[in-house]
């Protein structure tokens, strides 16, 4: 009873935040309304007894990903409203319109098919997180580690892209192609 | 278990070269000959370690008690890790001259190749799919910042937008074949799904979505041709150092991992592929040959040509599916071959364009024979190669994939892949035409002759010698060598259980 109710409630606000989210013509409404939503969609999971998951995804998206959105906003002017520039609002509505009535089609064919088996049912007694752990330190010590080096890998690629002599311009020294660009 | 420790020297020691070098980098003025020569420092002591385990014959599972069944060893991967880190010594040494010249070079440029490196060794070594999927992340997103070295030359900074932008939907595409596959065998370790997939009774249609596409994924990395649209631009706007560096080492890392599925995991699945794989082959060579032949521009014909040996591999792959027995040795073979020329090639078109500005094009080798008499001839001798020319290892790689074509009954691949090289005769002897039959415009330069003509010299004595018969010179593998080794790597990764 509680559940059902909370799912309604729950799904009701996180379609109500993301449409916020679109609709929006301000940047900052936008951002904070996915923020909610995410926050929204976390209460999901938890509702499903998936309280890893739940973690996961508020540290990740409301934690990692919404900070990422808020530093790059503030490079830009947030107070301005957004010029879109549709060409065709019709074609964007068919194609979307197309590609949300499909995941619900998929996402719904299982609650038309019979015969359903969880392959993989939760083992009682044991928790979320424990479960995960147990998995992810034994047998998939080797890439949970080695992600390191990628995460590592990811951060000298960012800070030789953009961080070092952001001032001093190099256009002029180097290869020729871009001496004909200049030179246009 | 700890004389386990002595199978992964290699890997260990460029990870600690990498670390170690970006542990040696300042802000400014970094004394790049230095951090070269450590990290070639590093590789030679991989290599070595790499080299002391041929003829052992090991095989299994790295520490398996500690890390689970991910990481194997087996001469399969001792072939891909020799041909990595013999790929990225050469791109090191030959390419001296070049960072020189140039100022946006800096310490990392040397620690991100060891990175990538070190991905593409992992790659070849890991026997489940998320460790691949990482091995293989680890090795792109080091390419896909050295592709953008150069941040203030536009062409540059696209190539590596356009790069990562691609790169990365490939990758989420392997992710995504992963997590299918997952979801269909219950594990993504390589071991239980090939039980899995060999079992008879077991429904194997997820599988083979799953499988699709990773597939899709591979022919991302190699620019089959539906998904090639990436691989002028990117190899035109790297620096010639990354592009070399991509061409040859990276283009054959993803076959590390594709083989091992392909040969032993999808083997009940072949024939789903085959019309697939026989369209894919056809329309590669054709579409990477009219690319070829179109180009003015050096860099950007052998971007063109690597798509042509693409749609050879391609056909290799396809006979495999088949059932031709030699096919998976031919592509093995192949792979060797192409590597061995076409770090040639790039190496020496490198070489050139270190301390000049412009952009090579065919013009530019006019009357080169008489500016640097040795360079054209080993320029010649990896055009002929590639060509696929009797007395080169091209050739013989060439003959391997054919025969096995027309073992497997693809008369018509094979055909049309004769055709191509034949078309690719053109576009390669032009060059050679270009070098030998024009006069000589600039003025004759000195006569320079360093560790990279050593190196290039002696890759093309590689070229010859790998395309004649057996041992004439002793503990140097030859063409029968070269066969012999692309025959044990493949008998290591286990009898497909048919």
């Amino acid at each position: 009873m509680y559940e059902q109710i909370a799912f309604y409630l729950f799904s009701a606000l996180t379609v109500g935040l993301f449409m916020v989210t679109v609709l929006s013509k301000n940047i900052l409404y936008s951002m904070t309304s996915l923020a909610a939503g995410m926050v929204l969609i976390s209460g999901f999971f938890f509702l499903l007894g998936a309280d890893f998951l739940g973690v996961v995804q508020l540290i990740v998206y409301v934690g990692a990903v919404m900070a990422l959105y808020a530093f790059a906003m503030m490079f830009f002017d947030a107070t301005r409203d957004i010029k879109e520039k549709n060409t065709s609002s019709a074609l964007v509505f068919l194609l979307g319109g197309m590609a949300a009535l499909l995941l619900v089609v998929v996402f719904a064919a299982p609650i038309m098919g019979e015969n359903i088996q969880a392959s993989y049912p939760v083992i009682e007694g044991v928790g979320n997180a424990e479960s995960v752990g147990m998995v992810l330190f034994t047998k998939y010590l080797v890439p949970f580690e080695v992600a390191a080096v990628m995460l590592l890998v990811a951060m000298i690629a960012g800070i030789i892209l953009a961080g070092k002599k952001m001032d001093h311009s190099l256009t002029t020294v180097d290869d020729p192609i871009n001496v004909q660009e200049e030179t246009k | 278990m700890v004389e386990y420790l002595y199978f992964v020297i290699s890997l260990l020691s460029v990870l600690g070269g990498a670390s170690l070098l970006l542990l040696l980098t300042h802000r400014e003025g970094d004394d790049l000959y230095r951090l070269n020569h450590i990290s070639v420092l590093f590789l030679v002591v991989a290599l070595f370690a790499a080299l002391m385990q041929w003829n052992l014959g090991t095989r299994g599972y790295l520490l398996e008690g500690l890390f689970g069944k991910v990481l194997y060893i087996d001469d399969f991967a001792l072939l891909f890790d020799t041909m990595f880190i013999t790929g990225t010594i050469m791109t090191l040494l030959i390419n001296t001259e070049y960072f020189a010249n140039r100022r946006y070079f800096n310490g990392e440029y040397f620690a991100l190749i060891l990175f990538s490196l070190f991905g593409m060794m992992l790659l070849a070594h890991s026997h489940e799919l998320v460790t691949a999927f990482i091995a293989l992340e680890i090795a792109s997103l080091s390419v896909y910042a050295l592709v953008g070295y150069h941040k203030n030359n536009l062409v540059s900074i696209e190539a590596m937008m356009k790069y990562f932008t691609l790169g990365s939907i490939g990758g989420i595409l392997f992710l995504l074949g992963s997590v299918i596959i997952f979801a269909a065998t219950g594990s993504t370790e390589l071991g239980a799904i090939a039980q899995y997939t060999h079992k008879g009774s077991a429904d194997l249609t997820p599988v083979i979505i799953g499988a699709t596409f990773i597939m899709i994924a591979v022919m991302f990395k190699i620019g089959a041709v539906p998904f090639h649209a990436w691989v002028l631009d990117v190899y035109e706007g790297a620096p010639f150092p990354v592009t070399m560096f991509m061409a040859s080492t990276f283009k054959i890392a993803i076959f590390a991992i594709a083989l091992r599925l392909y040969i032993v995991d999808f083997v009940p699945m072949h024939g789903t592929w085959t019309h697939l794989l026989e369209l894919m082959a056809a329309l590669t060579m054709l579409g990477g040959s009219w690319l070829a032949i179109t180009q003015k521009s050096l860099k950007r014909m052998l971007a063109g040509s690597s798509i042509v040996h693409s749609g050879y591999m391609l056909i290799a792959i396809t006979s495999i599916g088949l059932g031709s027995n030699i096919a998976a040795s031919a592509i093995i073979f192949y792979l060797i071959a192409y590597f061995v020329s076409s770090v040639g090639a790039f190496g020496i078109l490198s070489f050139i364009s270190a301390t000049s500005r412009k952009e090579l094009t065919y013009d530019d080798f006019k009357g080169f024979s008489e500016r640097r008499p040795y360079m054209a001839a080993m320029m010649a001798v990896f055009m002929l190669s590639l060509a696929g020319f009797p007395s080169t290892i091209g050739f013989l790689g060439k003959f391997y994939i054919f025969t096995a074509a027309i073992e497997s009954g693809e008369f018509f691949l094979a055909g049309l892949g004769i055709a191509m090289a034949f078309v690719s005769v053109y576009y390669y002897f032009k060059l050679i035409a270009m070098i030998y039959f024009y006069p000589n415009k600039e003025p004759q330069k000195e006569l320079v002759f360093n560790s990279s003509t050593l190196l290039i010299i002696l890759l093309a004595a590689v070229v010859v010698l790998g395309g004649m018969g057996s041992g004439l010179i002793p503990y140097m593998p030859s063409a029968d060598g070269f066969i012999d080794i692309a025959t044990a790597a493949v008998g290591a990764l286990g009898t497909p259980l048919r």
